[in-house]
């Protein structure tokens, strides 16, 4: 089968290379999985997700300028919707999208404006409170002790994330992939997955994340070929052990039968790892570890995650990984904030003085950490297409401006995971008219119910090449859980949202209006 | 992650369903009989469990090593292999990076307890653990048959150059050092098993013994307690006593935290361990060895959460801490000094004094050991070996009145999370998750308020959703130990700061409050005596005490209508002011310790 090899030139990897923390040099290794000319390549797709925690960003610290929305249309009787074209307006050497969606005129280009997306009104439609599992899916990674987040725990599920890393339809061929996910954490557990993920089986675990950029390239840069091993591999052989114990007449409890077939699971993993092909194996070391860099100072903070984004770029560039996860957690940091920012800034968001400490530190993580990431995939894979364009970037929030609640829940994009999404759009899916739909969460504020989070992370999927058979659950369309709160208490989720077999629930699987 | 965070990631204000029914449990409680002063009907104070023996307990999973019980187990092996310990510890050092690559042991969140439950409960398979196994068994291999240690550790036969032995050579070393490994007797099929990965070279071959020793350090009966049971339990169906050498490793991963000695082995094998005089005199050898305490004070660092304490020089070149901090700014080891000093305290009233829990929440003797906390303490530091320094009479009555307990890492104090804890980590009541809504109402702070004061307007104002919990549950905890400042020290009033660090004058603290130990208790507390008097007259430390080691010594979160019959001996040892150290014990001695339920 004849293949087409991409030119990958030194001069486009060095353009990618600004501020870079690794050298990448010529790979044709990686040209040679990247085969254009061939009709049965698809655009290998990749997911890079943010999660911050918090929220508590004014609306209009946050979302772009309502009168942006230019394009009107129906989602259901009675509840329209709106969009407009994103566009930045100079402030100085600046581009302001929002206060928060800002940047240096030289980064915040309109070209990286054009494949960026604003969504506004994805909500959660019950009470889950504080949580990690909201980003990904999992809604049952949440701390409640009671209520509507306690009983989100009885149903957990894997994160999107896993569930692709785990998928023959994202993963068709893992001969190169060295991780099928990289989780980096701040001690945030944002991956879930079943504890035998071939199977789809066992109990769902936390995956944990790295704290070592370090680490993470160690575990994805293969070294170079060691030689023939001087005896046969032995892990077959360690399988064979849990077998012969699983499936053997020794007195078990189903519970054990299913740790052991959780290991085998595992092990089925390590030997396909070790076989992974070499590649990239002239990619430097890097000699600085994003552990080094956890200093209460914005600019420490930049470099932390900088370090880690710089390891993924090189991932996607050298095709071991297609996907990786930052919990970047608490944006304190970003903003060097010395105190407690917990109590005393995200829980007084209204106070203004506390709103823009909140502001500023997720305007500096979006400039220093998520756009800056966006520019370094934003070199050419293909003529005309960029790393960024087969990329779905994505940054979510735990909750929407009031902490505490997730109704609206930002999500900010780069790239079109290889031209599935329409990009550079405003969309907001709120439901502006309805008075059901309206909720003051104090301070003067007014927000909006609108439409499913399930149905965005449902579109993640259809994204990455998954179909809705294969991510639905429990009956249910879209991604996450089929539940809605029967609290009476504003937010008025159950009168918007109804009940899990409403309309809103029907249209879950469905792309979301304007982005495709 | 910091304590605070994680107390305020929930305490910030609570809502609704604080109705006053302090003690209700997110798990249905019914084997709990109810106080007599109770009106919750799921209060856990200071009732008893209510013991049927006929329940039948929760089915067991099988329970994999925790990092450090598979780190001191590779050392055991290998200090038994090579017929000395310290050996065993070289070969462990020596392995150090590939150790590394293991996933740390995380206190698991559960749904009961979010914010991270014990080290033991970490039962998550990453496949980080698989292969960082596998890179460990595959160095212990090479490490077991280099040159100058293979003859040890398979026999003089291995480097004999006799061939005619070399057959036996390997089923001997399979046998011997296989059933060490895998805790339990060696079978032909496994002898078959093993030669067939040792192949057929024609010599004695190191590397072939290495595969050897990596397919047994990889296997599950090394890497789990694979239990297959013994004799039923009449009238329990499904519930299996454990086989002697299943009991024997159950005993020594308890205390020891490593495979079973010789000893202990031996009584296994030759099953006198199932005899219950015998299996009394081993857990009493074993208890009494000096690793049992190590591995007690696992279980304190994370009953009380001390590594959530956060770095106290974090905020070091921040203006409004420097000031508050004065000669007392801290140095990058305080944190650790706070930590070692509240474990001294529980290690020397348990294990030295046979301590009683009531011991441990009153007692006014100190054990910080350096120069940082004597100045914060006011107190000479302890030299280890005299008799600790005693505080002032009601001066720092027990636990809750250490550094480790009060310091939050900035310049202020933090009563939600003290409170936070008390209310979970020593009385064992569930709290209701924050609500949404929150801060509808904002807050009208001023800049010189106290931080009681402060907390208050956050979370007591009328007509907001916090103030149900943080009125009744939360905050008058928290409030009683506000006598001392966020590093410690003892204050009766506090100090105000601008955003400069300016001194902007001081208002007294204020520390009485109702903390409604019991829920119907309306007395009010003035000092931590106060306090630490109502929670020793409720009983509940001691029960929340018992569910606490229950979690530690069954690797699970305790049910407590089918646990009942264990809780309640466990509880019974700690009535009247028994010693901790007997509770510690007791676990290993109940009949659960010595059962699986299969079905």
């Amino acid at each position: 089968m004849a293949t087409r090899i991409i030119d990958i030139t030194r001069r486009r990897l060095l353009r990618g290379a600004a501020g870079f923390s690794l050298a990448l040099p010529f790979l044709p290794s990686l040209a040679e999985r990247t085969a254009l000319g061939d009709p049965v390549y698809t655009r290998p797709r990749r997911l890079f997700w943010f999660a911050t925690d918090h929220g508590g960003a004014f609306e209009n610290n946050m979302f772009p300028d309502v009168a942006t929305l230019t394009t009107r249309q129906e989602y259901l009787p009675g509840h329209t919707i709106g969009s407009g074209p994103l566009a930045g307006t100079p402030d100085g050497d600046r581009v302001v999208v929002s206060p928060i969606l800002s940047g240096k005129a030289t980064s915040l280009t309109p070209s990286m404006v054009g494949k960026m997306n604003v969504l506004r009104g994805l909500d959660c439609p019950f009470f889950i409170l504080h949580n990690t599992g909201l980003h990904l899916g999992n809604y049952a990674a949440n701390i409640s002790t009671a209520g509507d987040g306690f009983e989100a725990q009885k149903s957990p599920r894997p994160t999107i994330d896993q569930l692709l890393a785990w998928s023959p339809s994202f993963y068709r061929d893992v001969s190169t992939i060295r991780q099928r996910s990289m989780i980096m954490s701040s001690g945030r557990e944002l991956s879930s997955n079943w504890s035998d993920p071939s199977h789809r089986s066992g109990t769902i675990q936390n995956v944990r994340g790295i704290d070592s950029s370090r680490d993470l390239f160690n575990s994805i840069f293969v070294p170079a070929d060691a030689g023939k091993p001087q005896r046969p591999p032995i892990v077959d052989r360690i399988l064979e052990s849990y077998k012969t114990l699983r499936d053997g007449n020794r007195r078990l409890s189903s519970s054990d039968k299913q740790r052991l077939s959780d290991h085998i699971d595992r092990l089925n993993e390590l030997e396909r790892r070790l076989n992974v092909k070499a590649s990239c194996g002239n990619v430097m070391v890097p000699t600085d570890d994003a552990k080094s860099h956890q200093k209460i100072d914005a600019t420490d903070a930049v470099t932390h995650w900088r370090l880690f984004c710089d390891v993924v770029v090189a991932a996607f560039l050298c095709g071991t990984s297609r996907i990786a996860v930052a919990g970047v957690g608490s944006t304190e940091k970003f903003v060097g904030f010395q105190g407690d920012w917990h109590p005393d800034v995200a829980h007084q968001w209204q106070l203004p003085d506390k709103q823009k400490l909140l502001s500023d530190s997720y305007q500096h993580f979006f400039e220093g950490v998520f756009l800056d990431a966006a520019h370094k995939l934003d070199i050419e894979e293909a003529p005309g297409v960029s790393y960024l364009d087969n990329t779905l970037m994505a940054w979510s929030q735990e909750s929407c401006m009031a902490t505490h609640s997730s109704i609206s829940v930002p999500i900010v994009t780069m790239g079109s995971a290889g031209g599935y999404f329409k990009t550079g759009i405003y969309a907001d899916y709120r439901n502006v008219v309805d008075s059901k739909a309206r909720w003051d969460p104090g301070a003067g504020h007014t927000m909006w119910l609108g439409i499913l989070y399930n149905q965005w992370l449902a579109n993640v999927l259809l994204s990455m090449g998954l179909a809705p058979a294969d991510f639905e659950l429990w009956g249910h369309k879209g991604y996450g859980l089929p539940l809605v709160t029967r609290e009476t208490y504003p937010p008025l989720l159950l009168q918007h949202y109804q009940g899990a077999s409403s309309s809103y629930f029907q249209m879950a699987s469905t792309p979301l209006p304007f982005l495709t | 992650m910091a304590r605070a965070h994680h107390g305020l990631l929930f305490a910030l204000a609570w809502p609704l369903a604080c109705n006053g029914t302090i003690g209700e449990s997110s798990q249905p409680a019914s084997g709990v009989a109810p106080s007599a002063s109770s009106t919750g009907a799921h209060d856990t104070a200071p009732g008893q469990f209510a013991c049927d023996e006929s329940t039948i307990p929760p089915q067991a999973s099988l329970r994999r090593l925790t990092m450090t019980q598979f780190e001191n187990t590779i050392g055991s092996l290998a200090g038994w292999s090579l017929g000395d310990p310290a050996a065993g510890s070289a070969v462990v050092q020596s392995l150090a990076d590939v150790l590394a690559t293991l996933p740390e042991d995380h206190r698991e969140p559960v749904p009961e307890d979010p914010h991270g439950s014990y080290r033991r409960l970490d039962q998550s398979l990453q496949q980080e653990h698989v292969e960082g196994f596998y890179a460990v068994g595959v160095a212990v291999g090479n490490a077991l048959t280099m040159p100058d240690r293979i003859a040890k550790v398979v026999g003089s036969c291995s480097t004999d150059n006799d061939a005619s032995n070399d057959g036996a050579c390997l089923d001997g070393f399979i046998q011997r050092f296989g059933s060490r490994a895998l805790r339990r007797a060696i079978t032909a099929d496994d002898v078959v098993f093993y030669r067939s990965i040792y192949g057929v070279s024609a010599v004695a071959d190191p590397l072939a013994y290495a595969d050897v020793i990596a397919v047994m350090l990889n296997t599950p009966e090394f890497l789990y307690f694979v239990e297959h049971g013994d004799e039923p339990v009449a009238g329990q169906a499904g519930v299996f006593r454990v086989s002697p050498t299943e009991l024997a490793s159950r005993l020594s991963y308890q205390f020891l935290q490593t495979m079973p000695d010789d000893t202990l082995w031996s009584t296994a094998t030759s099953r006198a361990l199932g005899e219950p005089d015998t299996y009394r005199r081993e857990v009493d050898r074993v208890f009494a060895d000096a690793a049992s305490r190590t591995t007690i004070g696992e279980f304190v660092a994370d009953w009380l959460k001390v590594d959530d304490l956060p770095a106290m020089d974090a905020h070091n070149q921040d203006l409004v801490f420097r000031a508050f901090a004065g000669a007392d700014l801290p140095g990058s080891d305080l944190r650790q000094h706070m930590i070692d000093d509240v474990m001294s305290m529980v290690d020397f009233m348990v294990w030295s004094r046979h301590g009683s829990m009531d011991d441990l929440l009153t007692t006014g003797l100190s054990f910080h050991r350096s120069g940082d906390l004597a100045r914060i303490y006011g107190l000479p530091a302890w030299d280890g070996t005299a008799n600790p320094p005693a505080f002032g009479e009601g001066q720092r009555p027990g636990l809750l009145t250490r550094a480790l307990f009060l310091a939050s890492g900035s310049a202020n104090t933090r009563p939600i999370s003290k409170g936070v804890f008390v209310r979970r980590g020593v009385l064992c009541d569930d709290l209701p998750p924050p609500p949404p809504g929150v801060n509808a109402v904002p807050p009208e702070l001023r800049s010189d308020m106290t931080t009681r004061q402060v907390v208050e307007e956050l979370t007591e104002k009328a007509g907001t959703v916090c103030v149900a919990c943080h009125k009744t549950m939360i905050n008058p905890l928290g409030f009683a130990t506000e006598g001392f400042d966020a590093l410690g020290r003892f204050r009766t009033s506090q100090r105000l700061y601008d955003a400069q660090g300016n001194d902007t004058g001081s208002k007294p603290v204020d520390t009485t409050s109702v903390p409604r130990v019991l829920p119907d208790d309306p007395s009010e507390s003035r000092t931590p005596r106060d306090l630490a008097s109502l929670i020793v007259k409720s009983g509940k430390a001691n029960v929340c005490l018992a569910r606490n080691y229950f979690r530690f010594t069954f690797a699970r979160w305790e049910d407590v209508t089918r646990d009942a019959c264990t809780l309640e001996d466990m509880r019974q040892r700690l009535e009247n002011g028994g010693a901790v150290v007997d509770m510690l014990k007791q676990a290993a001695l109940s009949e659960a310790f010595a059962r699986r339920a299969f079905e």
